[in-house]
């Protein structure tokens, strides 16, 4: 653990009910923290399962600065290693996936099982003797402490103390429940690689804009007037195209995302919409409906597809969209870059349909060509730049301060554009960095 | 096709000329940002596609850094003049290079389609902190047919060399 020099007294006074230091954003030393700290404190997504369905398949992720393997063990169950040879520090893999019957090291030829245990080294009686001998732990790739996965939903901890995951996702977890209930076939699975966005700003201004709904109106009016123009001058309904009804609504009233609310979850998680959402007026699928009535029966088919939820955020990691199978994982690079990785999935047993609206959703709003997300990207640069004036120290997070409606399952709500979710997402934060050491 | 076979017949050659000619005139749209003129070069039901993965042959098993049809194309036409369009605020400029341009297939069905491709280089400048010039390239896979003795593009295919990479804003057309 690195010596950073800031104290938790510090960190503390950075933190306010209402508002947060700018060195937040700027800071790199706090970066560092950070990384040390939330990222290796808390459960971080790494993978799908269904990227890695059979023994022997591995995909490469990111844990807080790592580069991690995650493998598919014999025994089925799952294990995530550092990329990184016991012997003199070689990556052991640059591929993003792949099936493997042991890693073998490109450099001297140490080959190890997919448990990561040392399988073989060349000449391997000079190390008799020596402290490196084969009854030496270092010799073994070195495995992340905690790994635990939720209905297909792998997330792993560089830590070995904390909650596990499923306690730790708390009402959260119901937002992963109704993305995976939406598959007539009861499972998701991940179709490709990701788009990868590289932005030049920090990651909590990536984290912080999937639950802002007060800038969807003026920051994407360039893509919304002219959709919501296109599809007003079509007068059949049934003939305006996707797209439209995917851009159109970013243009709704503020009213109405004051209306669409947002709930907090605890550990920083929470979701956006609920009753409503900005994807609610899609044209429904019959195909689709008729596969999850099947499936299902009419009360449980009402039930999940009542679940109207526009992003969900598990902290600080992970954004869902559950009703369009598309999720957006947050890779931090440095203080003031970060990587933007959209997935997008399948629903097991629907029709492709689905599919090609979620790529669809993906591509249109999430790709680094997006006509949506580069006034996104173009909003987090200039506050990156803007926080480096001298003239305010301040980040504001006043709005609905004491607007709050609990909720009976431990969530709290409030209006569409409260920064409630801002001020819980800094309370999970602080709590994260106040835990010194390892 | 056979090269030898295009010295022979200048016909032929003619052809290549003329849809290298087509190839620079869109081009030559983008870089002076006629949107309208640029659009009208597309067939009702084109596809403008530029892929992730170099090899990918099915657009719907891996999202695309874009995949759209004409509608949407318009739509990104329209976003580029529209006065509230943020990430434009400095004008983005480019410059496309278009080299070895090769007629691979001509396909006589219904209606004639060339499937031509080419080498391109994209320079892109807006003004920004580093004020850097970012570079693009890769190849060009146009399909593009003749209705009213006019050239029309069915499909454009783009190959960015570093298509799997991470990229920033992709703010030009490629």
């Amino acid at each position: 653990m690195k010596n950073s020099g800031i104290s938790i007294a510090e960190l503390e006074n950075l933190v306010e009910a209402d508002r947060v230091h700018k060195r937040l954003y700027t800071d790199g030393d706090i970066f560092e923290l950070e990384m040390d700290r939330v990222f290796s404190k808390a459960w971080i997504f790494v993978c799908h399962e269904s990227q890695i369905p059979n023994p022997g398949d591995f995909c490469s992720s990111q844990l807080a600065r790592e580069s991690v393997l995650i493998v598919r063990q014999t025994d089925d169950t799952i294990r995530v290693l550092y990329n990184r040879c016991p012997h003199k520090g070689t990556q052991l893999t640059t591929a993003a996936s792949g099936h493997i019957r042991a890693f073998r090291c490109m450099y001297h030829a140490w080959s190890f099982n997919t448990d990561g245990s040392l399988k073989a080294r060349p000449l391997a009686d000079a190390y008799e003797g020596s402290r490196l001998n084969t009854d030496n732990d270092d010799c073994n790739l070195k495995g992340i402490a905690s790994v635990e996965s939720y209905r297909g939903f792998v997330f792993a901890r560089i830590h070995d103390e904390g909650p596990d995951l499923v306690t730790w996702l708390g009402e959260a977890r119901t937002s992963i429940d109704n993305m995976v209930d939406r598959a007539p076939g009861g499972a998701l699975e991940v179709v490709g690689r990701p788009l990868r966005y590289v932005n030049d700003c920090n990651w909590k201004m990536l984290v912080e804009n999937v639950s802002d709904n007060l800038h969807a109106l003026p920051t994407h009016r360039s893509a919304s007037a002219p959709a919501k123009e296109m599809a007003d001058n079509i007068s059949n309904e049934g003939e305006v195209p996707i797209v439209l009804h995917m851009l159109t609504p970013f243009g709704s009233p503020l009213s109405f995302f004051e209306k669409i609310g947002q709930t907090i979850c605890g550990n920083g998680h929470s979701f956006t919409g609920g009753e409503i959402s900005i994807h609610s007026a899609y044209p429904e699928s019959e195909e689709y409906n008729q596969a999850m009535l099947a499936a299902h029966g009419e009360e449980t088919f009402r039930k999940i597809l009542s679940v109207e939820r526009h992003n969900t955020v598990i902290y600080p990691s992970l954004s869902l969209k559950c009703n369009l199978q598309c999720i957006r994982v947050f890779r931090p690079i440095s203080v003031d870059q970060t990587i933007l990785e959209t997935w997008t999935f399948r629903l097991r047993g629907a029709p492709e349909e689905m599919l090609k609206r979620s790529l669809l959703y993906n591509q249109t709003i999430f790709s680094p060509a997006s006509i949506a997300g580069h006034d996104d990207n173009e909003a987090f640069c200039r506050m990156q730049q803007g926080l480096k004036s001298g003239g305010l120290e301040w980040v504001s997070l006043h709005r609905h301060m004491d607007t709050e409606t609990r909720n009976t399952d431990g969530t709290i709500s409030a209006p569409g554009t409260s920064d409630i979710t801002y001020r819980h997402e800094y309370e999970a934060w602080l709590a994260y960095m106040k835990i010194d050491g390892e | 096709m056979d090269n030898r076979s295009q010295h022979k017949h200048p016909t032929q050659f003619e052809l290549r000329e003329e849809l290298e000619q087509f190839l620079f005139y869109e081009a030559r749209c983008i870089d002076e940002k006629r949107w309208d003129d640029w659009l009208s070069l597309y067939l009702e039901e084109a596809i403008y596609w530029v892929p992730t993965d170099r090899d990918q042959v099915d657009p719907f098993q891996q999202a695309s850094i874009v995949y759209e049809d004409k509608a949407t194309l318009r739509l990104r036409a329209k976003r580029m003049t529209h006065p509230q369009a943020h990430s434009l605020d400095r004008r983005p400029e480019s410059t496309h290079l278009i080299s070895n341009v090769m007629l691979d297939e001509v396909i006589d069905k219904d209606f004639v389609v060339y499937h031509v491709s080419s080498s391109f280089i994209a320079l892109g400048y807006q003004e920004d902190l580093r004020n850097t010039q970012t570079v693009y390239g890769g190849r060009y896979f146009h399909q593009l047919v003749r209705t009213d003795k006019q050239l029309k593009i069915k499909q454009k295919k783009v190959v960015l060399t570093n298509c799997d990479a991470p990229h920033r804003n992709i703010q030009i057309l490629l």
